[in-house]
């Protein structure tokens, strides 16, 4: 019984406290920053604060420009979060992942950035599209022009 | 003489199945530029087809090219190519590729007319190309969400094209621009698209007239271009949460005018613009006749009209600067004691009630309820929470027939 209680408010603690993305309304949700519908999930992205509250993106240079406002203080953000351009149903963690700008995709803010898993992907990527191999802050300093 | 003159006048190449020149592709390995080619009806299924010469390229009894579900049909890489009357079908979506049933790459003075595309993933493809015309042709998609489905008629980084009388349907948007200039969208149907029915990215001193947005998404998005002239379109039946008749954002210097606003969600939403001109716009029975967000500056709104609407305008902010001036509201109930057809007191479209539901979407529940139409009547007598200044200082008695 003792055990029980526990468990369950653990349960509920941690389902609470544990912030995560969640699916988004392909075709009928709008953009966080630039408000055009989202439609393409291999360019999504979201941002999750402490409390759970989430922002979605139709494109990674959105989440940039949006967290580089500031409109959402850093200090309350927990989770960065883009889609794998390959297999966009995995999320990545947007500062660790790795970017790819190519002009053979036309990706939703038109710069032709994919988010992608890691190194090893981007390359095949880029031996197939072409492009340059960037970073998240440098992501972010693109997102501060916009 | 006339042959001596013009030098020997070549006789048009026949393309038929199953005849000597059974392929486009045949056809165009022996043309010269100039040449004419004209391919009879049958089903065509070659590879994808490369036009690198100036021909024109003419389909007699709708030929249908097939692309088998696995590759791009025809691509124009010559300046002054035609390319008329023909069907192309089956594209196939690849989410690593932008397959088009015709693409159109660094070639000048193209057209494109009367041409059918069906099931295509991106239908006609232009990019880095000068002084195109894509005319009357039909482009049906899947009306499929997300990635299985690409735009119409997608313009990257063009100049100077006219696009004219196309009807486009069931695609991403029905037509896209990115860094285009000097672009001419005109007299075109473009409905049921799943995103918008017409898409400005960076498109700088662009024109769209007489175009009829029904049934997409949302109809049109304007965003991060200057000087774009918007005249005479039919905004109707977008739908849903994040639905516009149209969506400005990021847009200097541009007008809007004569544009019929109906039966949309919100018919205009406006941020980050400054120095539109609205005139002549009717919104009528809209959820939100025109959403203003705050960071707009310098916007002025003259002799529209405000019918049947549930929130004429509504903005979350009391520091926007609009100018309101002549418009008619048909919630307006002041009088015209000087008979000018002008109402003798300001009318504030802005409801406290709307500001509400702005900050508040739950507040909808409250909607034709004593109370609110209290706080509204208490509002407008005394505005405390609503922007003063947002005001019109000459509405219109009666809208002109």
């Amino acid at each position: 019984m003792r055990h029980g209680m526990l468990l369950l408010t653990a349960a509920v603690t941690l389902g609470c406290a544990a912030p995560a993305p969640r699916p988004i309304g392909y075709g009928t949700e709008p953009c966080a920053h630039c408000h055009m519908t989202i439609d393409d999930a291999r360019f999504a992205a979201e941002l999750v604060t402490r409390k759970g509250r989430v922002a979605v993106f139709d494109d990674p240079t959105c989440l940039a420009a949006y967290y580089a406002a500031g409109t959402t203080p850093p200090a309350e953000v927990a989770l960065l979060v883009v889609y794998d351009f390959v297999t966009p149903d995995s999320a990545l963690d947007a500062a660790t992942a790795i970017y790819l700008r190519t002009d053979r995709v036309s990706t939703p803010m038109g710069g032709g950035i994919i988010a992608l898993r890691n190194a090893r992907e981007a390359d095949s990527v880029r031996t197939a599209l072409g492009g340059e191999v960037l970073h998240w802050p440098q992501l972010l300093a693109l997102g501060e022009h916009h | 003489m006339v042959a001596l003159l013009w030098g020997p006048v070549r006789r048009p190449i026949e393309v038929r199945p199953g005849s000597a020149v059974a392929t486009l592709t045949a056809a165009l390995r022996q043309a010269q530029a100039g040449d004419t080619i004209i391919v009879h009806a049958g089903t065509y299924r070659e590879p994808p087809i490369i036009v690198d010469r100036s021909v024109t390229i003419l389909g007699e009894g709708r030929p249908v090219f097939d692309g088998g579900g696995a590759h791009e049909i025809v691509e124009i890489r010559a300046d002054d190519v035609t390319l008329h009357g023909l069907v192309l079908q089956n594209v196939g979506v690849s989410y690593t590729e932008d397959r088009a049933a015709i693409r159109i790459d660094g070639a000048r003075r193209c057209r494109v007319e009367d041409n059918e595309l069906d099931n295509a993933f991106f239908g006609i493809y232009a990019a880095r190309v000068d002084g195109c015309r894509i005319a009357g042709n039909v482009v049906r998609g899947t009306g499929q969400r997300q990635s299985g489905n690409a735009n119409a008629i997608h313009l990257y980084s063009t100049r100077n094209v006219v696009v004219l009388h196309n009807t486009v349907s069931g695609h991403r948007d029905g037509i896209y621009l990115e860094f285009s200039r000097h672009a001419r969208i005109e007299g075109n149907q473009s409905s049921a698209n799943t995103r918008y029915g017409l898409h400005f990215m960076f498109s700088d001193s662009c024109d769209y007239r007489d175009n009829d947005f029904r049934d997409n998404v949302s109809g049109v998005a304007v965003m991060y271009s200057h000087a774009v002239t918007m005249v005479d379109n039919a905004f109707s039946g977008s739908h849903g949460p994040a639905s516009y008749g149209l969506l400005l954002k990021e847009l200097r210097d541009s007008r809007l005018i004569g544009n019929r606003f109906r039966d949309n969600t919100v018919g205009l939403y406006i941020e980050g613009t400054d120095r539109l001109t609205a005139a002549d716009n009717e919104f009528v029975d809209c959820g939100w006749g025109i959403k203003l967000m705050a960071n707009a500056d310098d916007d002025s709104f003259e002799h529209n009209r405000f019918t049947g609407n549930s929130f004429d305008v509504t903005t979350n902010s009391r520091a926007t600067r609009a100018r309101f001036h002549g418009n008619y509201w048909d919630r307006y109930t002041g009088y015209d004691l000087d008979r000018d057809g002008y109402g003798d007191v300001p009318f504030r479209p802005v409801r406290l009630f709307g500001l509400a539901v702005e900050q508040h979407p739950a507040a909808l529940l409250l909607a034709r309820s004593f109370f609110m139409d209290l706080l509204d009547t208490a509002e407008r007598v005394l505005p405390i929470l609503t922007p003063e200044a947002l005001s019109d200082d000459r509405p219109l008695m009666r809208w002109p027939r």
